[in-house]
């Protein structure tokens, strides 16, 4: 039943690109499951402080802390990781498949340590107060070593993605997985785990009620600790863009527009909260209310936001990079549907075809379908008409067949020459508005000309320090 | 084809279906309680009506539901992981071709979660009968929507490419089938038992382990419970095996002739010996009004043999209905990748955590 090449039903997310839904959900979901590993190691601190005598508050705050971090992070991000998973398969099945099939032992790891912590934190919702403060530790420390080990996995699969490293020459799952940006960015996540939560526990000091201002001040400055690895945020930063590829590095310096306006911004962001911490917090001894909390909560969901949109960008043109481009193409398949088309042997039949006005417009959607839409729609966000307007159809010729060199980010095209031609009618009839009269055009000469081009482009990526697909 | 489950197919491709099927047991055994439990509480609120929600099964399902929730889903992400690498072009594309349906059930989810907690504590705003009504029908309603498209899924992802392109052309809902009822039916039904059995365990632990402490009205009550879990147990197991036979008669003859075949004939055995324990176990229970240690871990038995035997036709159904000899090329190249060892290490030391934790849960007991 499965044909070589593995098709699947394409979904059209409509006027949202699919990148922004996994973008937004992916936020979510880090976000919460970074508070989650923060918060266990927060609480393993407050217990610690309550049972040296340090603290006397520290008990009653973790009972408060630990019920939302049930409520949160054990509901919406347990779910919401599910969704990840969901979603991703939704947006590039491809993708996925490749990372489950190169890592389910690590998958299958992960998982052994969502159990662990599940058990240990419900043990400890529902028992923790009975406990005294050995046993109260034991779980709690359980719980966060369960909590961080679930970080460490899942640090190994998405930093392969964009620095595989030594696995595209050896294929070796312990060489993907230990990559060169392994160890930075399970560092940096650590320190912005522990930074989300001691910012949580801000907003829920003052949401007990069983606190008074005094109290709340003095265990919002025991969690302002947590803040302060985030000072060497700047240098772990530095370390991860030092082990990136050099034009990922460069999309983020200023190689494109707002992917370097998301990279200040979640600088800025991040900037502002330790700047808090440091001045406000650690100088000063100020006070945080919830109104200022929850602005300081705001700013890291945002610096989440811009930095992850960040870690996703810089990856382009691929979804693995080296091996799979983000349309979900090895380059030995951009070469096989140079040679036969991408639409030749699709199962999947194009939707409304009769609202096309001619066969030629409507292969132009289908390769539309198969080669864009996972990162363009035709008109909304990210939209080509919005791209492509302007350009003449010698310009939309040129700039398709050498895609991977008109913008580096962007994947080689993978069709022959004819389905490249019926994209440049369907885009110029849709920059037209759609018109219901539109009549094919078949230009010998331009098709030469497509060719020529399509093979002085080749089929690796446009930055030539990177060479897709080295399987043999 | 021609012999027991897993063995006749080469050694990775065995593995992997072995692991998919323990996975996927585990989860049941959390999932029925909650598919089970929601019905049961929505069912007991209808008849019921403004009387207070007391009973004794019922506030044990209040109180542990959102951790069974969790459980459950916890444990069904490994089921998942081991369908993609056994059926990994399928599974993708049943999941695609359900789009926003599929994507639905996690919102569905989250709903029900968050119903359960609202339940559990008991704000003052559910304490009236029409808000606990409705809100229990949402979280039995998103569990059996959940249900429903996880059936739909499954059946959808056995068809052949064909059928797919009709129904992605189409650009239809939902996809349907005569299959999809009797079978969503079976795994309902069949989630009553497994309940019965939980909520035996949670009454003997709460209750009945310490009965020479309880009043007479606490005994009496204990055992009107246990007479109340024993007739769920049986009831749940007549209506399963009824529709399991209904199911069974509505498979195409090829399909069933392999699934009574080599394949899973005796495991098909298996879940009728263990049904049999199970409905022994249940009558004496209701008839002595008892529960016993030796009972429960002859009911748990009698459950685990079932849930196994149903597994595993569950997976021969699946397996007579796609070629799998082609993946047999795939389930070689996954068995070549490293990680396993580290798995089984951190399996073990997990266990023991896990075994740990349950022994500091004791002393808080004590």
């Amino acid at each position: 039943m499965d044909t070589e090449f593995p098709f699947y039903p394409i979904n059209d997310f409509g006027p949202a690109m699919k990148g922004m839904a996994i973008g937004g959900l992916g936020i979510v979901h880090v976000f919460l499951a970074q508070f989650g590993i923060g918060g266990g190691l927060l609480l393993c601190y407050f217990q610690w402080l309550a049972q040296t005598g340090r603290e006397p508050l520290a008990r009653r705050f973790i009972d408060g802390y630990f019920k939302f971090v049930v409520l949160v992070s054990f509901v919406l991000g347990a779910i919401t990781g599910v969704g990840m998973w969901f979603m991703t398969i939704q947006v590039s099945a491809r993708t996925i498949g490749a990372m489950v099939a190169e890592f389910h032992w690590i998958w299958a790891t992960e998982w052994l340590f969502f159990c662990l912590e599940i058990v240990a934190g419900y043990c400890f919702y529902r028992y923790g107060a009975r406990l005294d403060d050995r046993r109260r530790m034991t779980l709690l420390a359980i719980y966060s070593l369960a909590s961080w080990f679930s970080l460490f996995w899942i640090n190994g699969i998405l930093s392969w993605q964009l620095t595989p490293g030594r696995w595209l020459e050896t294929r070796s799952m312990w060489d993907g997985f230990f990559n060169p940006s392994f160890f930075p960015s399970v560092i940096f996540r650590t320190v912005t785990s522990m930074a989300i939560a001691a910012l949580v526990a801000f907003l829920i000091v003052n949401l007990l009620p069983e606190f008074d201002r005094e109290q709340r001040m003095k265990l919002i400055h025991r969690a302002a600790r947590f803040l302060a690895p985030a000072l060497g945020m700047p240098i772990l930063g530095v370390w991860y863009f030092l082990v990136i590829p050099a034009d990922s590095r460069e999309w983020a310096l200023g190689g494109n527009v707002p992917m370097m306006m998301f990279f200040v911004l979640a600088i800025v962001c991040s900037t502002l909260i330790s700047g808090y911490a440091l001045l406000g917090l650690m100088r000063y001894q100020l006070y945080v209310n919830t109104a200022t909390a929850t602005l300081l909560l705001s700013l890291a969901v945002l610096a989440t936001a811009f930095a992850e949109f960040v870690r996703e960008g810089v990856r382009k043109p691929y979804s693995i990079r080296g091996y799979l481009y983000s349309n979900s193409l090895t380059a030995t398949d951009v070469r096989h549907f140079r040679e036969v088309g991408c639409t030749r042997d699709d199962p999947y039949p194009l939707r409304n075809r009769d609202t096309y006005p001619n066969p030629q417009v409507a292969l132009g959607a289908h390769v539309f379908r198969n080669l864009c839409s996972v990162c363009h729609t035709p008109a909304a966000s990210n939209g080509l008409t919005h791209l492509t307007e302007h350009w003449s159809t010698t310009q939309l010729r040129l700039n398709i067949s050498m895609l991977q060199h008109t913008k580096p980010f962007m994947p080689p095209f993978a069709g022959t020459p004819d389905e490249l031609e019926a994209l440049v009618q369907w885009l110029r009839w849709t920059n037209a508005g759609r018109p219901a009269d539109w009549s094919e055009l078949h230009d010998e000469e331009a098709l030469r000309q497509i060719r020529a081009w399509l093979e002085e482009a080749g089929v690796d990526s446009g930055d030539v320090r990177t060479v897709a697909d080295r399987r043999p | 084809m021609d012999a027991p489950f897993p063995f006749g197919f080469p050694w990775q491709t065995a593995f992997y279906l072995t692991l998919l099927v323990a996975t996927w047991v585990l989860h049941v055994a959390f999932m029925h309680y909650v598919l089970g439990g929601s019905l049961y509480l929505a069912i007991r609120t209808v008849f019921d009506g403004n009387r207070p929600d007391t009973c004794t099964t019922a506030q044990l399902l209040r109180e542990w539901m959102p951790f069974l929730l969790s459980a459950a889903i916890t444990a069904g992400i490994a089921p998942l992981l081991f369908a993609q690498i056994v059926y990994q072009h399928r599974f993708y594309s049943a999941n695609l071709l359900l789009f926003y349906r599929w994507l639905a059930i996690l919102p569905a989810l989250l709903i029900a979660f968050y119903l359960l907690y609202v339940l559990k504590a008991r704000f003052a705003f559910v304490q009236r009968a029409s808000i606990r009504l409705v809100v229990k029908l949402i979280v039995c309603g998103c569990f059996l929507y959940v249900a429903w498209l996880w059936t739909m899924n499954h059946l959808l992802s056995v068809q052949s490419v064909g059928t797919w392109s009709l129904q992605y052309a189409a650009g239809t809902v939902f996809y349907r089938t005569s299959e999809l009822w009797p079978r969503l039916g079976l795994w309902v039904a069949s989630s009553f038992p497994t309940l019965a059995v939980w909520l035996a365990w949670q009454l003997w632990l709460n209750v009945d382990g310490g009965s020479e402490l309880l009043t007479d009205i606490e005994q009496e009550t204990s055992r009107a419970d246990v007479r109340h879990v024993a007739g769920m147990g049986l009831a749940g197991l007549a209506v399963t095996g009824l529709l399991a036979a209904l199911y069974g008669s509505l498979l195409p003859g090829d399909i069933r002739s392999i699934i009574t075949g080599r394949l899973s004939g005796s495991y098909l055995v298996v879940a009728g010996i263990g049904m049999a324990v199970q409905f022994a176990g249940w009558w004496t229970a209701r008839k002595s009004s008892r529960l016993s240690r030796p009972l429960l871990i002859l009911l748990t038995g009698g459950l685990a043999a079932t849930l196994t035997g149903l597994a595993v036709a569950r997976e021969a159904i699946r397996l007579a209905r796609v070629d799998i000899a082609d993946l047999y090329v795939a389930h070689a190249a996954a068995a070549q990748i490293s990680g396993f060892w580290l798995f089984a290490c951190v399996l073990i030391i997990n266990v023991a955590l896990i075994v740990w934790c349950a022994r500091i849960v004791q002393h808080a007991q004590s």
